[in-house]
């Protein structure tokens, strides 16, 4: 095995629960966060010589597991996927996942969910989140104050502090 | 203001998380570096496929059309698919593997359905692999949900052979629109199906469809 394999298996070993976690919050399904994930590290492998040097990989490997949803997502609703098993079967569902917070992050727009979850969730700084997804720091400070004014409807105890206050 | 939300929010979704203890993934790295080195094979392989191999395929599938009542009616049948033109002038494909996509899109078209099939090395993630395809998508509309249909056991007089199976109703096809379909490996190694495939309506052109 050479040193790069080794590394990136590290990394995974380290990464991968905490990111599968992660985008099963942001996407609420369990067989479809292990694909997304999945598909993030076989490209995180496949491009580890840029991945290793990013900032934050963790992020690099969530943003590209939530990139690859909204793609999935777009094409679903022009086209009809079948497998070639014919069973379905039911999500797998945690029941962490029923908040209403959760739902609520769910139907933020996809940048401001993405930026939930690189700021709150990963705890990554505004300039690594502005890299990761590309846009200015400027954007992300906007995206993160409209994604927080939508969640904190879903906080009560919030909402009674500032009441108190 | 936007520290203390920020910080009950954060505090919230990290107890989510925290949470979780017993979401593990469980694929093996061995499996995700495996599936990366079959990627990119699998990108020269299909290239291989589509300019030499499936010729010899080909072959095969115009050989089982010509003896039939002529070309576009009958039953052709390869190991990776099976397409049944019916009596009503609609199409059934079954689809057992990936193979040979430039047989079953010469079979549908000469069963009458201007059709694009294509395998690809793995799910679309960004707008450029979408647009790398040679169609462009046909507005969602219901038309889709009339065009294909899963296959019933009564209207087959057989259970469905092991595969994906689908109708195509050419008849139901709105002016101008052709089928496309494209079929992926497994999303991962783990994922517990054989192939993907995705079927859509795009605009009929030459380069698209025929």
């Amino acid at each position: 095995m050479g040193r790069d394999q080794h590394e990136f298996e590290e990394f995974y070993a380290a990464a991968r629960d905490e990111c599968l976690r992660v985008v099963l919050i942001s996407v609420g399904d369990r067989q479809l966060a292990e694909d997304l994930v999945a598909e993030a590290f076989t490209k995180a492998w496949m491009s580890w010589q840029k991945v290793r040097e990013h900032p934050a990989p963790r992020g690099w490997v969530v943003r590209t597991a939530l990139n690859t949803h909204v793609s999935w997502w777009r094409r679903r609703n022009r086209e009809v996927a079948f497998t070639g098993q014919d069973t379905a079967e039911a999500p797998s569902q945690h029941p962490s996942l029923d908040s209403s917070l959760v739902a609520a992050l769910r139907r933020l727009p996809v940048h401001q969910r993405a930026v939930i979850v690189l700021r709150l969730l990963l705890d990554m700084d505004t300039a690594a989140t502005a890299r990761t997804l590309g846009m200015p720091t400027g954007t992300v400070a906007s995206h993160l104050h409209r994604g927080l004014v939508a969640l904190r409807r879903e906080i009560p105890a919030f909402d009674d502090q500032e009441c108190i206050r | 203001m936007n520290d203390g939300m920020q910080s009950a929010v954060a505090r919230s979704l990290t107890d989510v998380r925290d949470s979780m203890t017993d979401v593990h993934l469980a694929i093996p790295a061995g499996q995700i570096v495996a599936r990366a080195r079959s990627r990119r094979g699998r990108r020269n392989a299909v290239l291989a496929g589509a300019l030499g191999i499936a010729a010899g395929l080909t072959a095969l599938c115009v050989a089982a059309l010509l003896p039939g009542t002529g070309i576009g009616t009958g039953t052709v049948r390869l190991t990776a698919w099976t397409v049944a033109k019916q009596a009503d002038g609609n199409v059934s494909v079954t689809i057992r593997e990936l193979g040979d996509p430039a047989g079953l899109q010469r079979t549908l078209r000469a069963d009458g359905v201007p059709a694009s099939v294509a395998v690809k090395g793995h799910l679309p993630n960004s707008a450029s692999d979408q647009e790398s395809l040679p169609c462009r998508g046909y507005p969602v509309s219901s038309a889709r949900l009339k065009v294909f249909s899963r296959p019933s056991v009564s209207a087959q007089g057989m259970a469905s052979p092991p595969g994906t199976a689908f109708v195509i109703h050419p008849s139901a096809l709105p002016s101008g629109a052709g089928v496309r379909i494209v079929e992926y490996p497994p999303p991962h190694p783990n994922a517990n199906i054989r192939l993907l495939v995705v079927i859509g309506l795009v605009y009929a052109s030459s380069q698209c469809t025929g």
